[in-house]
């Protein structure tokens, strides 16, 4: 049943108004029929599964595509907008998830790339330039040095200066799609206080975002799309969260981060005393059991992903021990973690997880090839026989097994990567951020999945920054600060505020 | 307590100095003083002067080849590029075409492959490594034809000049040292020259911004086939004679100059201004292996040798580095 | 809005497969055309003249597809060629038994696989970079070893492998080269070797984690490749009877080229024996051609780069068609 829109206040109090866009590429519509409005100061939630149509929604917005049909109005006045630069000189600026900086230029040259200053005879004015980067990046309330080059700075001072470089013309719209995908829960409620600068100045900011417990923080509407369509318009405060996800996947979706606790069984993994010098660690000592999901927590940069390394054998530790199902190994090659049943799931699924130029089919046989195939000889009965059950089990949404992974949506280029692990017949999984940047349908299915794993005996160590996602469901929780593990919590005793104070080393925690 | 402190820290200092010299240039050192005990001739200014003559061609195909892999590309043509100018000038000034013209119709030669291999790589996708190679065979070809096969000697000898010494210095190396020196200036302080690093680090970004980054990777090439025919005129001037079997080759020492240099084939990351280091070992070992007396048979062999040691050892050290941070 | 069916049914055809279609193409036209410019062509001696002829730049090519699929590109079995068959040669001559000539051959053919591997897999040297220092240097030393000599006319025993006819109709060239296409094939296609290739090109970080050794992979395919460089030479020193020190000079280019035709890309992962074959025999037709044709050889190369971008811009056009977003 679909919520009608709500009423809308007078045409031209809409910075921007999108009427009837619709726009299809080589076998798939993308977009039918989509109206979209944004008012002046306010914070515009655009929701919708993956292939729902948002990401192509903005990108005609900011010039990237042009429509099939439909008109978009600034202000009331029509436009056509065919490029991204006639997007940004309308006053239209958008954040991408994967930023869009250029590593080995100053901070000022990226800002500015597009209309590098220039002195009178016809070389760059640099000084110009910088100052004018401070400038502009303190006016929204950043500091960043306008020096240093783009690979120098942290994930959330690059976004700050891609907000700067997207608003540098007066824009007066702003585009973020996930914008908090790679910021630690610190770095999130900074960069609210930058949105929130941003909205007092009358900026209207369209914010797409996986996270729905961020919108009631932040948003002021919100939009559903869902195949394409449009569903729903409204106030935020007037829809619940079950009510925004039944919309989004157009059923009723349970157990989203609910996990019942386990029994736990035997400790699988153990780490004692485990120190790494590359890595940053120190002291840790922690412990798998049969059965159990154990939660990592922290802020980025705390080691979370530097242990995982550590435990996989990816990575070299000087001290300390890790014993698997009780047995020690000493330092080897992932090679020997495999061996010994265990599984990662990396942080960056494309460029760790998948060889994205290969089939679904080779990617998921790619860490099983000694138990498929003993002889060496890959016959191509046993492969697909394999690979089919694994497409089924994970209802991995793929035209057929040999279609190259890079075509798939992200939620099922995760499901490939876990048949990869499957099919090893892992005891122990390390999921690293297992539903980062993954539509609500497919995340409730990889954590069904892993409740289902150690329903039947496995054991899984999950990284996330997502603290409800930890906290619903983790069996028990480890915070690491600054490659430590600073405390132990129990899945009872487990809330937000207490992870967060024992990552920040708050007094008292 | 004090002592000890105040010598750890000279002892950091040092450290960090020793860390910011590139690699390269021990080698260069090792290598000259090497040369000097081996040879009372080494040291002179004639052989030292030769050296600079013998690198001066040379370091502006490498800076060429440095903003190509700067931009996330790669030119294996500039050797034919660089053979193709100077016959264009040469058939010129031998035709009586004044000497100005006759440069003028070198350089529009190169840019002119250039604009070609551009087109090939920014406007029909074709991966640069595989269209350069096929482009030079045909580049190759127009220069055997031109020339019918032989060399051709240039009979202008005013043109010859810039080939020649001033008071023992050589023209060429001076030429060469000055356009070095505004193209590093191209690179960090004009729109182009940031341009060539925004598109090898992050292309579709660049897109993005709303720049025609197809229009500038065909620019780059444009650009290095008209600095490689810089050298091209300044060799023919050198030589007095257009052959089109001479620039074989000197496509790739380029790509070693500008590796030795520290740039890298991670897209955007080095910089034109580190490319004479590489130019510079390589004419040191060519011109060294000479002068103390090395067989010619055994030169090729051991040129190999020493730079793919030096390569080894520039790259090693840099990821020494790069694990200390 | 209508879906257009046409677009959606070609992409449903695997790229992979379409890529080779092209190429098939490619290959049937030529023909076509060499046979009506030249009746001759069709014969069945001329045929297998052309298929020998491509025998030894095919074999070269299968241990090319395999490196430029794993890691990069091999730029040292031009080199490789020349030395291992120097050696064989000199063992002939000082009447040592041909089984051992051609044993010691192998045999330094895959100990300079294993110096690249070394290089590239602990050195961390890029490929490229690697293979290319390394021709320098093995050139030089065969230079030296031949002393700039030509030796020729050696055991007819040995020249067997050369010219012989296997069972009186099979040229033994041909012979061997289908046995190293059919094991190639087999391996990339059908074993777990060939995916982990394939695995380790496509993204080295992912195949690690997916507890691929992938230093070992590399080191297995520059191996594949020093080995079958030799088994190269030994085929074209058998059948030109003959031997200088700069015989697989002119094997490098067209080697690489050949793969790259056969649908192979630098980022690795990508690339078919077939295709390579494909390639090869497209190279060896237009040679072949350009003989019957009495193209001047000036042109040679020329048109030989020519048809590389060619094919490399058909294929490119095609598939930016086929994955139009």
């Amino acid at each position: 049943m679909d919520i009608a829109p709500t009423n809308a206040p007078a045409q031209n109090s809409y910075l921007l108004e999108a009427k009837g866009i619709s726009k299809a590429f080589p076998g798939v519509v993308a977009l039918d029929d989509v109206s979209f409005t944004l008012r002046p100061g306010e914070v515009h939630i655009l929701l919708g599964e993956n292939g729902a149509g948002k990401s192509t929604l903005m990108k005609v917005i900011a010039g990237a595509y042009t429509p099939d049909a439909g008109e978009i109005f600034l202000d009331g006045t029509p436009v056509k907008i065919n490029t991204p630069w006639k997007a940004q000189a309308l006053g239209i600026g958008i954040i991408y998830q994967e930023f869009n900086l250029i590593p080995y230029l100053s901070v000022a040259q990226n800002i500015f790339l597009n209309k590098m200053p220039k002195n009178n005879l016809f070389f760059l004015d640099h000084a110009k330039m910088e100052k004018e980067a401070r400038v502009l990046l303190e006016s929204l309330g950043m500091f960043v040095n306008p020096k240093l080059n783009a690979e120098e700075l942290s994930t959330a001072q690059q976004q700050m200066v891609e907000i700067g470089k997207a608003l540098k013309y007066q824009s007066k719209i702003l585009i973020m799609d996930e914008p908090t995908a790679s910021l630690t829960d610190l770095e999130i409620n900074q960069l609210f206080g930058i949105i929130r600068e941003l909205k007092k100045r009358g900026i209207g900011i369209v914010y797409i975002s996986h996270r729905l417990q961020e919108i009631n923080e932040i948003g002021d509407r919100v939009t559903i799309l869902r195949d394409g369509k449009h569903i729903a318009t409204g106030n935020v405060k007037d829809f619940s969260i079950n009510e925004l996800v039944r919309l989004m996947v157009g059923r009723e979706v349970q157990d989203l981060y609910e996990h019942n606790p386990a029994t736990p069984g035997e400790e699988v993994l153990s780490v004692k005393d485990l120190s790494s010098k590359t890595n940053g660690l120190t002291d840790i000592n922690m412990h798998l059991r049969k059965g159990e999901i154990v939660g990592l927590a922290g802020l980025v940069g705390s080691g979370r992903t530097e242990l995982a390394r550590v435990i996989f054998q990816l990575d070299k530790h000087e001290s300390g021990e890790i014993y698997y199902f009780g047995k020690p190994l000493p330092n080897l090659s992932p090679k020997s973690a495999v061996n010994n049943g265990l599984g990662m799931l990396p942080e960056d699924r494309k460029r760790q997880g998948l060889a994205l130029i290969l089939s679904v089919a080779e990617n998921t046989v790619m860490a099983s090839l000694r138990n498929l195939f003993p002889s060496h000889i890959i016959k191509s009965k046993d492969e697909c026989k394999a690979v089919d059950r694994y497409i089924q089990d994970l209802h991995i949404k793929t035209p057929g097994r040999n279609r190259s992974v890079q075509y798939l949506s992200g939620g099922n280029q995760q499901k490939v990567v876990l048949a990869k692990w499957l099919c090893t017949n892992s005891e122990i999984l390390i999921f690293d951020e297992p539903t980062r940047g993954i539509d609500v349908g497919s995340k409730s299915e990889i954590h069904a999945f892993m409740n289902d794993f150690v329903n039947r005996g496995g054991s899984i160590l999950m990284i996330s920054s997502e603290l409800s996602e930890i906290i619903g469901m983790s069996d028990r929780v480890y915070v690491m600060r600054q490659g430590k593990i600073v405390s132990e919590i129990s899945r009872e005793e487990a809330t937000q505020e207490k992870i967060m104070s024992y990552a920040f080393g708050a007094s008292g925690a | 307590m004090k002592n000890a402190l105040l010598a750890s820290s000279n002892k950091n200092r040092l450290r960090q100095l020793l860390d910011d010299v590139p690699p390269v240039i021990w080698i260069i050192l090792l290598l000259m003083v090497t040369f000097t005990f081996l040879s009372k001739n080494y040291l002179s200014m004639s052989n030292l002067t030769n050296i600079a003559q013998q690198g001066a061609v040379l370091l502006l195909v490498a800076a060429a080849q440095t903003f190509v892999i700067l931009s996330g590309g790669l030119d294996l043509s500039l050797g034919s590029v660089l053979t193709l100018s100077g016959i264009t000038t040469a058939i010129a000034l031998n035709a009586g075409i004044p000497i100005p013209i006759a440069i003028l119709i070198g350089l529009i030669t190169g840019a002119a492959c250039g604009g070609i291999t551009g087109l090939l790589i920014a406007y029909a996708n074709i991966q640069p490594f595989i269209a350069s190679l096929g482009i030079q065979g045909i580049f190759y070809g127009f220069a055997l034809a031109l020339t019918k096969t032989t060399a051709i000697f240039i009979t202008n000898r005013d043109f010859a000049v810039m080939g020649s010494k001033i008071n023992g210095i050589p023209m060429a190396a001076i030429i060469s040292g000055i356009l070095y020196l505004v193209l590093i200036k191209v690179s960090t302080d004009t729109q182009f020259g940031r341009y060539v690093i925004a598109i090898g680090g992050n292309e579709s970004g660049t897109r993005l911004s709303g720049i025609d980054t197809t229009k500038y990777k065909w620019l780059v090439y444009v650009f290095a086939g008209f600095v490689t025919a810089l050298g091209g005129v300044l060799l023919a001037s050198r030589l007095e004679v257009a052959d089109p079997i001479v620039g074989v080759g000197w496509e790739f020492d380029a790509i070693a100059a500008t590796i030795l240099g520290g740039t890298t084939f991670t897209m955007g990351k080095g910089s034109v201004s580190k490319t004479i280091i590489g130019v510079l070992l390589i004419s040191v070992i060519r011109n060294g292996l000479n002068v103390i007396g090395v067989p010619s048979i055994w030169q090729p062999a051991l040129t190999g040798t020493l730079l793919i040691a030096s390569i080894v050892f520039q790259i090693w050290f840099s990821l020494r580095k790069e694990a200390r941070q | 809005m209508s879906i257009q069916t046409s677009k959606l049914k070609l992409k449903n055809i695997d790229s992979r497969l379409y890529a080779t279609l092209v190429r098939v193409l490619i290959l049937v036209l030529f023909s076509v055309i060499m046979t009506i410019v030249s009746p001759v062509f069709l014969s069945t001696r001329n045929i297998s003249n052309i298929i020998t002829n491509a025998s030894v730049l095919i074999i070269l090519g299968v241990g090319e597809t395999i490196t430029i699929i794993t890691a990069g590109t091999d730029l040292s079995i031009g080199s490789t060629l020349t030395i291992t068959s120097v050696i064989a040669a000199i063992m002939l001559k000082a009447g040592i038994n041909f089984l051992l000539a051609i044993s010691a051959a192998l045999l330094l053919g895959v100990l300079i696989g294993l110096l690249n591997g070394f290089l590239i897999t602990k050195i961390k040297l890029p490929p490229f970079i690697s293979t290319y220092g390394l021709q320098w240097a093995i050139f030089g030393f065969a230079y030296v070893i031949l002393k700039g000599y030509v030796i020729y006319d050696f055991d007819p025993t040995f020249r067997f492998i050369g010219n012989g006819n296997l069972f009186g109709i099979l040229p033994m060239p041909i012979f061997i080269m289908i046995i190293v296409v059919l094991a190639g094939t087999f391996l990339l296609g059908k074993t777990t070797f060939g995916l982990e290739f394939y695995a380790t090109g496509a993204n080295v970080e992912s195949a690690e984690m997916s507890a691929v050794n992938t230093k070992q992979v590399t080191r297995r395919a520059f191996i594949i490749s020093g080995f079958l460089s030799a088994v190269a030479g030994i085929v074209l020193l058998a059948r030109i009877n003959a031997i200088q020190a700069n015989i697989g000079q002119p094997y490098l280019l067209p080697t690489i080229a050949t793969v790259y035709m056969g649908g192979a890309r630098p980022a690795g992962g990508q690339g078919s024996i077939f295709g390579t074959v494909i390639g090869a025999l497209i190279m060896t037709l237009v040679s072949n051609g350009m003989n019957l044709l009495g193209v001047p050889s000036v042109w040679r190369d020329a048109i030989i780069g020519a048809i590389i971008i060619a094919t490399v811009l058909i294929d490119a056009l095609a598939r930016k068609r086929l994955e139009k977003v």
